[in-house]
């Protein structure tokens, strides 16, 4: 078995499945972006409000990269489509392990997280004439891909969860979003918490890539920057191999209890 | 020898989850040989546990009693071996991406079954211009009718080379004429080998392209026969139709030995007499020619009226 045909195969079907989302790319951008941007746009209002450019600067950044991990988020969703679909079955069938066609099928929204957020940072930055730090501010898509990944790696765990109730998908889509979103730092310093959320958020996706991103904007030691990147790369490859282990005893269990539907 | 599928004292129970139900009993005790090539039917009525028997069998559902194989590996315990080996094929709308077009469905399904890159192309070709879909081939699925989408089916159950197809209620929902053009296929693959496990509560689908059909109700086996010898079942031997306006000789066809009813049909001065010896069937039709009688027919049980016999009128009624 070739993994890596399985994934571009499982990519596309992922590919038609935002398809039916957004036909084209004006659309996405009109429709989608426009819908981000907007929210986002609100709290870094507030913080020009409060008269405050740190908080600015603070809003800016955890806005406009928390939408990649939200927009990464709907794998959760996106794994339980095969069961809709009635492939589950077949799926589960067939001689290769479930992982690598639920990625690939799912990476598509790992791709809408990136390109999500690098736009709406682009958006954001023009609308507000945020000073951009060169040349280090070329090295910011390269941390919102490792956000977004090690998100796309968190919600795939909860997705291979949710597989074997399919009913409970969007509970735990909006869920895991609004923790990340409250928890890690986004608007909200990780430090106004009490402890042991802030333990918790060690080991969420976005918290360390978060943290990398504002000192790579605010002018902070490199070595913190690597730091904080490389572990939100080891918090997202946890996660991933978590969910990629689960998926498979996730169809294990439903062999044994007979939730695997042929229709 | 091998068989292309066995069973023996296989079984599935479900947990109650509700308090104060029982446990459900999906299938019991089923033990069957299915040789390779032969064409199968499992026929039975909804909830008689035929899905069940073929979820275990393609390793999607396990059993909490028994042993089952498919050509020698156990599906428990050799899944891996077992999972090439087969197709799946249900019928309904579902188990087909509608947003991809049919050939970017088998396209998928071949990386699953890893198909070697290089043939990959022409097998999907050849398969969908067999199942009539090459002129369609590139077309969404969303586009397809639900016959359209059946052949798709197929030849996504056939796309991995499986030498096992297991066809769950395959035409369910489709017209007659897409129906029998299925069945066409189905005999086509029996012609090239392939074992194939069909379940249908569809009697003529049963009789036209079975080798054996085995009734299944409450999760049993009840019996496992030629769709001809099953209908033997019920009257045993022949049974035969006549016209006659005569009383007396209905009623001394009655007295002949073998004889096991005669009864008045809707259309008027037409009776058939259901014979339970061969022997009779001779007897029956001398006295009727020495009466003059001319409006004579043999013919056997249709399947459908041993179904209907030995799982008896249940009407619309699941267990």
């Amino acid at each position: 078995m070739s993994v890596r045909r399985v994934l571009l195969a499982g990519f596309m079907v992922g590919r038609k499945d935002i398809a039916v989302f957004w036909w084209n790319w004006k659309l996405w951008l009109t429709t989608w972006i426009l819908r981000i941007v907007t929210s986002a746009a609100t709290w870094i209002l507030l913080g020009r409000l409060i008269g405050s450019e740190e908080r600015v600067f603070f809003l800016l950044i955890g806005n406009a990269v928390i939408v990649g991990p939200q927009a990464a988020g709907w794998v959760v969703a996106s794994s339980t489509w095969d069961r809709f679909e009635g492939t589950y079955p077949m799926l589960v069938a067939a001689p290769t392990s479930l992982a690598p066609a639920m990625i690939g099928r799912t990476s598509i929204w790992l791709i809408n997280g990136v390109l999500t957020s690098l736009a709406t940072f682009a958006i954001l930055v023009a609308l507000f004439r945020f000073p951009l730090r060169m040349p280090d501010a070329l090295f910011a898509p390269l941390i919102v891909a490792v956000v977004c990944a090690s998100s796309y790696g968190f919600s795939l765990f909860i997705g291979s969860f949710v597989i074997r109730i399919p009913s409970t998908r969007n509970i735990a889509h909006n869920l895991a979003t609004t923790m990340l979103t409250a928890f890690c730092g986004v608007s909200v310093p990780v430090a106004f918490w009490p402890r042991w959320i802030q333990t918790i958020t060690t080991i969420l996706p976005v918290t360390h890539g978060l943290q990398s991103m504002r000192l790579l904007l605010g002018g902070g030691p490199p070595s913190a920057i690597v730091e904080g990147v490389l572990l939100e790369a080891a918090v997202g490859l946890t996660w991933l191999t978590l969910g990629v282990l689960t998926m498979d005893r996730m169809a294990d269990r439903g062999r044994r209890d007979g939730s695997i539907e042929f229709v | 020898m091998t068989f292309a599928i066995q069973t023996r004292g296989l079984g599935r129970v479900y947990k109650s989850v509700q308090k104060g139900t029982g446990d459900i009993t999906a299938l019991a005790d089923v033990s069957m040989d299915i040789e390779v090539g032969e064409v199968r039917g499992l026929l039975g009525p909804n909830g008689a546990g035929k899905t069940t028997l073929v979820k275990i069998l393609s390793t999607v559902l396990l059993p909490t009693s028994g042993t089952a194989s498919v050509l020698g590996h156990d599906v428990e315990r050799e899944t891996a071996a077992v999972r090439p080996l087969i197709g799946i094929v249900f019928g309904g709308d579902r188990g087909v991406y509608w947003h991809l077009t049919g050939r970017q469905n088998l396209e998928y399904w071949a990386a699953l079954y890893s198909v070697p890159a290089g043939e990959t192309a022409h097998r999907i070709s050849k398969l969908l211009e067999r199942v009539g879909l090459g002129e369609r081939a590139d077309h969404l699925v969303e586009t397809y009718s639900r016959g359209m989408k059946q052949r798709l089916h197929l030849a996504r159950g056939l796309v991995g080379g499986a030498r096992i197809l297991f066809l769950d209620e395959p035409t369910i929902g489709m017209d007659p004429l897409a129906a029998r053009d299925f069945r066409k296929l189905v005999q086509e693959l029996r012609a090239e080998g392939k074992t194939i496990l069909l379940t249908t509560h569809d009697m003529a689908e049963a009789e036209s392209v079975c080798d054996r059909v085995a009734l299944i109700d409450h999760g049993r086996v009840i019996a496992v026969e030629t769709p001809r010898t099953l209908s033997r079942l019920i009257t045993q031997y022949e049974r035969v139709d006549f016209e006659c306006n005569r009383a007396e000789i209905v009623e001394a066809l009655r007295a002949i030995p073998g004889v096991a009813s005669v009864v008045s049909l809707p259309e008027e001065r037409n009776y058939r007499i259901d014979l339970s010896e061969e022997s009779a069937t001779r007897t029956v039709l001398e006295k009727l020619i020495a009466a003059g009688v001319t409006s004579i027919r043999t013919s056997r049980p249709s399947l459908e009226e041993v179904y209907v016999h030995i799982i008896g009128d249940r009407g619309l009624k699941i267990r």
